[in-house]
């Protein structure tokens, strides 16, 4: 069971975002399809609006958003923008 | 974000007559030259190339902000961490923790990383006014800094970059907030952000040029929205005592101008002097060429206000002081008793050594400390390397109507004389600058060399157009009115030769 566990949650990421935005929107969508098309159900993705939470922002060092960072398999990869450019995601997160 | 207006707060702001309201800096001459200070909750940009002092005018701004006017800050900084921050600053006299103790000043580094964005073409910067709004609510601030933001923008493509960059400056007016951003590399920086049109209600930039061997600060106001500024490079210097601008002092701005008089110590020139001496806070210049005296006029003067219970302020540039008391004292003139009385106080520095400005600092210091009524810069030609540096001679006015503010009497001497001024028509500039000049020449006469002093001009006052023959004695100076016969001037031996056959002669008629 502990194994499944581990496999399912290989990778984790964290969608930072400032309020419910277009392009906020179109970045989780991007986000959700890519990973879904390539990791299949290898991954978590938590979305964090940091309006109500500052403090996580000043933590996580967040400047730019939509910001997702890739907490799972460490070192941690960062990357802006609305993902729409998916070869582009790839090669930052190292996927493939 | 609540906007809190507490009406009880002390009046720190003042309108110009176009309804500008401006934040006092507190920064001492800056607030001068642009009537006020900074635009009230308005951004301005401040750049400048590394090690310009950016940080430090920002933080001072702050800082001030908080121990002067109430006004609590934010200060985010992408170059520094924040213990490097405090610890930079404390070396500067700031005592930042103390500050962050009692909420009044918030600091935050930030950080980004260049590889989180460099492949990215759409985003914001709506993390950062989370952060910045955190920032501000913490402590209620109405000050804010944002420290070297260049580097954020310089990895942003253009088209983000003034997007961003217009919203922040937007985002901040909105908020109510003063604030100050700065970045290096002011001219790409500025081109980059088209801001010559647009954005910064106020530009200012910082430069430090080196100039004969002499580094300069200089401070420019390069854009001042909607308020009258002026337009010149200020120097200015940063020490101990913080962020220090030279403005020039307009003299009719509602200055005193006095109208008593100081003996000028010697009898017969106060007599040339259409029997009145110098105008209390007037300037004087004593000139003639090497060995001609000078600096025994200017001591004698010296003497003449401690005797009348003044202090005075002796700035020696060339002899030490021990030596001018030495020397003077062959002249009859005991300046020690003056120096032990806490009358006559000296500062000797070699010119060369130091900045001029630092030597400025350092001379106003002491003009705060011991509240002299005179200040004597002997001789003031030695502050000017190289021959005419603009640079510096503009500091020298601007420190001499500095001094003439503070209702001060300054006197100096300069190795200049009419020859000089032929060769070198910009020392004429030394000249025009005072309200007295006396020149003091050579006169070479079959194989003889004597002195003549004469008043070359005196404002204000019906001065004497005679030369007179300057005698230094050991019973201190003598201005002998220089007479002729048909063989020419009687002067030196000569006269002294006429005199005593005078007196033979008296005294024979006596006996007769």
């Amino acid at each position: 069971m502990q194994e499944a566990e581990k496999i399912e949650n290989q990778f984790t990421f964290q969608l930072f975002i400032v309020g419910a935005t277009t392009i906020n929107n179109i970045a989780i969508k991007n986000c959700k399809t890519i990973l879904d098309a390539h990791l299949h159900k290898k991954y978590s993705l938590e979305i964090i609006d940091i309006t109500q939470n500052p403090s996580l922002a000043k933590k996580e060092e967040i400047i730019v958003t939509p910001l997702l960072i890739m907490k799972k398999p460490t070192p941690e990869i960062r990357m802006a923008g609305d993902f729409s450019d998916s070869k582009k995601f790839l090669k930052q997160f190292a996927i493939l | 974000m609540e906007n809190n207006l507490n009406t009880t707060m002390p009046q720190q702001s003042y309108q110009n007559s176009k309804g500008l309201i401006k934040s006092p800096t507190g920064i001492i001459g800056f607030d001068d030259i642009t009537f006020g200070g900074l635009p009230k909750n308005r951004p301005t940009l401040l750049v400048g190339s590394i090690g310009t002092g950016k940080t430090f005018m920002a933080m001072e701004f702050i800082i001030n902000g908080i121990t002067k006017y109430d006004e609590p800050g934010v200060f985010m900084t992408f170059e520094e961490k924040t213990d490097e921050l405090i610890e930079n600053v404390a070396s500067l006299g700031y005592e930042l923790n103390n500050l962050i103790q009692a909420d009044k000043i918030y600091l935050e580094h930030l950080s980004i990383t260049h590889t989180e964005i460099q492949d990215s073409d759409k985003f914001n910067i709506d993390g950062l006014f989370i952060r910045l709004e955190h920032a501000i609510s913490k402590v209620n601030a109405k000050r804010v800094v944002l420290d070297a933001m260049d580097t954020l923008f310089a990895s942003l493509d253009t088209q983000i970059l003034r997007a961003e960059y217009k919203r922040l400056f937007s985002w901040l007016k909105e908020k109510q907030v003063t604030a100050i951003v700065t970045a290096e590399n002011g001219t790409t920086f500025l081109t980059r952000m088209g801001l010559e049109e647009h954005v910064a209600d106020c530009v200012i930039e910082l430069n430090n040029r080196i100039t004969n061997q002499i580094s300069t600060r200089r401070l420019r106001i390069v854009k001042y929205r909607g308020a009258q500024h002026a337009n010149n490079e200020y120097p200015f210097v940063i020490d101990k005592n913080g962020m220090n601008v030279y403005p020039v002092i307009s003299l009719d701005e509602g200055q005193e101008i006095s109208n008593s008089f100081v003996s000028a110590g010697i009898k017969e020139l106060d007599k040339m002097l259409d029997n009145k001496g110098f105008y209390v806070g007037s300037s004087i210049l004593i000139s003639g060429s090497a060995g001609t005296g000078k600096t025994s006029l200017l001591t004698s003067f010296a003497e003449s206000i401690c005797k009348n219970g003044e202090t005075c302020l002796f700035c020696a540039f060339e002899e030490a002081p021990n030596q001018i008391v030495r020397n003077m004292l062959s002249i009859g003139i005991n300046l020690k008793q003056h120096i032990d009385l806490k009358k006559l106080h000296f500062y000797y520095a070699r010119p060369t050594l130091q900045n001029l400005e630092l030597h400025f600092m350092a001379i106003k210091e002491i003009i705060t400390k011991i509240k002299p009524k005179f200040i004597t810069l002997d001789p003031v030609t030695n502050l000017m390397t190289e021959g005419p540096n603009s640079d510096i001679r503009s500091m020298l006015t601007r420190f001499i109507d500095y001094i003439k503010t503070q209702q001060i009497t300054v006197i100096f001497t300069a190795a200049i004389t009419i020859g000089s001024i032929e060769l070198n028509p910009s020392d004429e500039g030394i000249s025009s600058m005072v309200d007295t000049w006396i020149m003091v020449e050579d006169i070479e006469l079959e194989g003889e060399r004597n002195r003549s002093l004469y008043v070359m001009k005196s404002r204000g006052m019906n001065h004497s157009k005679e030369v007179r023959e300057f005698v230094i004695t050991n019973q201190g100076i003598d201005l002998i009115p220089i007479s002729r016969n048909e063989k020419g001037i009687i002067i030196g031996s000569k006269r002294i030769k006429a005199e005593k056959e005078k007196a033979f002669t008296l005294s024979n008629n006596h006996t007769s």
